[in-house]
């Protein structure tokens, strides 16, 4: 029986998620027809009979039908299950579940944003290893010599390599 | 074609190239093995290495990663139960239970001795086939070249995982990245948000990191609590005799026709070969009830049929610049990056490498069995150890990767942007391969388009003048005919079970 709630509240969730993407696809094919001209170019036809408008907007039109289509299959899925409504709680539910999931994710990111910001700023090998160790840190490991030899290990590999033998430019 | 092939094992037998195929070998094996690192992931681990080389060993490089990956996911799939790429999954329903049987070593010289004879079936196909379609391909017109990228994109769309819908929108999303920056025709620039970086376009190597490398770490870090509990600790690979295996023709014969004929079909991939050599032998076995109890057959099919896919994805790859699998579609970028157009003009302008690749994709089998044989106790090492260690390395690789591609910082914020978006796109089923593929051949398909017209004087009937286009235009209606179908009668079942 509980096993069935489960499933039951992981189908709700799925539709809400499901919705959103719909959302999503729905805001990148409209929001492209806004944005493809950014300098405001005239839209002369070519001696081919289109101009540099035409494929981005076909394409466009195409996303917006599929995304009405995937958004209009979701929320018939969304008003099959008449049962229960309340859907968001079965959402938030979801993220609560997996909270140290969720917070990993979203670490990892951050935690890839910050190297790239640094990136240039910081000497590479000292940035990569504090790349690392904060990495295992995330992912759980709290067996910190180990993890101090490996990041600066890995730092030292990382500079040799990209930097002493690739030469790039960080 | 056999001088071609004669000049592409002899740049292949260059040390340095020999070198790195072997390298990238051992990679693929290794990074295989280990569940949630496939090998797309593997080679956007090695591009920044790749972008210093010549294109030949940078290729090399990727075809030995490739192979090798192939066996490696079998590893994990008979010794813990989990295997290390999804095409490995099928060999875990027999390859595991054989090992808990007391006999993983025959499973791994079983799963070992069908990958080297699915590769070299397939490669004897590939080299067959690759030269007779290049030869047409090379007749083709702008029409006909638009054409063949559409017919490709739908039919990526049609066979790869999950829904075509899905698989279109993932198709439409990589179309328009693909068309950001500079038009190549008029010269205007579009979606560009006032930036000068995107003038050029999404960095293509940025897209690749950011959709097979961040997305797939940060989609796998739910796997990072698995615990590796190994079934036996005995790893030494025992070769079945030589008539032993000849005597499970069918098992390999069957694995080996439908992993190079599916290899070749844009989208579809190893597993679904590997599923359907599994099925077919099954069914077609006098004792289909001791599949799945530790069946060597189980093992033979899938893992030829795994290995099979590597020359069959080769064919549409190097002749119409349309790749089979993710793999292929990094190698297609690889050439890109490397100043090769890959497409129907690659045979002309660069036989070079596209007969060094396929000397190498036939080594790159031999090394597979040699380092499996000598090195598996270390690949089982690896095995155990955890994900934690391993994707702050891939992190930094990945980065650097798409650092690397233009030596600037904005590549980077643009692939772990993508990298978000895939992984949100690839939660929710739409493969991400489709909207790499998108990225591919949109450009391709606008171009070709418009110089097609340009010539037919705006005249749209251009493409269906010929009876080869005629048949394009069919196949492309066909699928998507049959998919509304399908998407009609599974709504209709799904209406009659509420």
């Amino acid at each position: 029986m509980i096993t069935v709630d489960k499933n039951k509240k992981e189908k709700k969730s799925d539709i809400i998620k499901d919705i959103l993407i719909g959302f999503l696809i729905l805001i990148i094919s409209v929001g492209a027809f806004f944005t493809y001209n950014p300098a405001d170019a005239p839209l002369d036809m070519g001696t081919d009979g289109m101009n540099f408008a035409t494929y981005p907007l076909g394409v466009a039109t195409l996303l917006t039908v599929l995304g009405l289509i995937y958004l209009g299959n979701s929320f018939l899925k969304f008003f099959a299950l008449k049962e229960d409504y309340n859907f968001l709680n079965y959402f938030f539910q979801s993220i609560k579940d997996n909270k140290s999931l969720y917070f990993k994710r979203v670490n990892t990111v951050v935690l890839l944003i910050i190297y790239a910001f640094f990136l240039g700023e910081i000497n590479f090998m000292l940035l990569t290893s504090i790349f690392l160790f904060l990495g295992f840190f995330l992912y759980d490991r709290r067996d910190y010599l180990l993890m101090l030899v490996l990041s600066l290990l890995g730092g030292s590999f990382s500079y040799a390599l990209f930097v002493y033998f690739l030469k790039l430019p960080i | 074609m056999f001088e071609g092939l004669m000049g592409g094992f002899a740049n292949c037998f260059e040390p340095f190239n020999l070198l790195l195929l072997f390298l990238g070998t051992f990679l693929g094996l290794l990074v295989g093995a280990l569940p949630g690192l496939s090998s797309p992931m593997a080679i956007i681990i090695l591009l920044p290495v790749t972008y210093s080389l010549q294109p030949l060993p940078a290729l090399l490089t990727m075809i030995g990663v490739y192979v090798g990956t192939k066996l490696g996911g079998s590893f994990s799939a008979i010794l813990l139960r989990t295997p290390g790429t999804p095409a490995g999954a099928c060999t875990a329903l027999d390859g595991f239970p054989m090992a808990e049987k007391g006999h993983s070593g025959l499973a791994l010289g079983y799963a070992t001795y069908s990958s080297f004879f699915g590769g070299v079936t397939s490669w004897i196909i590939a080299v067959t086939c690759i030269p007779f379609i290049s030869g047409i391909a090379l007749k083709s017109s702008n029409a006909d070249i638009a054409l063949i990228a559409i017919m490709g994109l739908v039919m990526v769309s049609a066979f790869t995982r999950g829904s075509m819908l899905k698989g279109f929108i993932g198709v439409c999303i990589g179309l328009l990245i693909g068309s950001m920056g500079m038009d190549r025709t008029d010269a205007i620039e579009r979606f560009t948000f006032g930036s000068l970086d995107l003038l050029s376009g999404v960095p293509f190597a940025a897209a690749l990191v950011g959709l097979f490398g961040f997305a797939v770490v940060i989609s796998d870090l739910s796997l990072m609590k698995s615990t590796s509990e190994l079934v036996t600790t005995k790893f030494k690979i025992v070769l079945p005799s030589t008539l032993d295996f000849l005597k499970r023709w069918r098992a390999w014969s069957v694995g080996g026709f439908f992993g190079s004929i599916i290899g070749a079909v844009p989208g579809v991939g190893a597993d679904g070969a590997t599923w359907l050599s599994y099925g077919t032998v099954k069914n077609n076995s006098k004792n289909p009830e001791d599949f799945g109890k530790g069946e060597p057959d189980g093992v033979v099919a899938p893992e030829t049929a795994n290995n099979a896919t590597t020359g069959g994805t080769m064919v549409p790859m190097l002749t119409l610049g349309i790749p089979g699998d993710a793999s292929t579609a990094i190698m297609i970028g690889a050439l890109y990056l490397h100043g090769l157009q890959p497409g129907v003009t690659l045979m002309k302008t660069g036989a070079e490498v596209v007969y060094g690749m396929l000397a190498g994709l036939l080594l790159a089998g031999v090394f597979m069995f040699v380092i499996a044989m000598g090195a598996i106790k270390f690949f089982v090492y690896v095995l155990r150890q955890h994900r934690s260690i391993l994707f702050p390395f891939v992190m930094v690789f990945a980065t650097m990767g798409a650092f690397a591609s233009y030596n600037e910082y904005f590549p980077v914020y643009v692939a772990i942007f993508l990298g978000v978006f895939g992984f949100i796109m690839e939660e929710r089923g739409f493969p991400v391969v489709t909207i790499v593929l998108g990225v591919i051949l949109g450009p391709i398909i606008e171009y070709n388009t418009r110089v097609a017209l340009q010539v037919a004087n705006a005249d749209w009937t251009t493409f269906i003048d010929t009876w080869p286009r005629i048949i394009m235009i069919g196949i492309i209606a066909f699928l998507v005919f049959n998919e509304v179908k399908q998407g009609l009668l599974r709504r209709k079942l799904s209406k009659q079970k509420l």
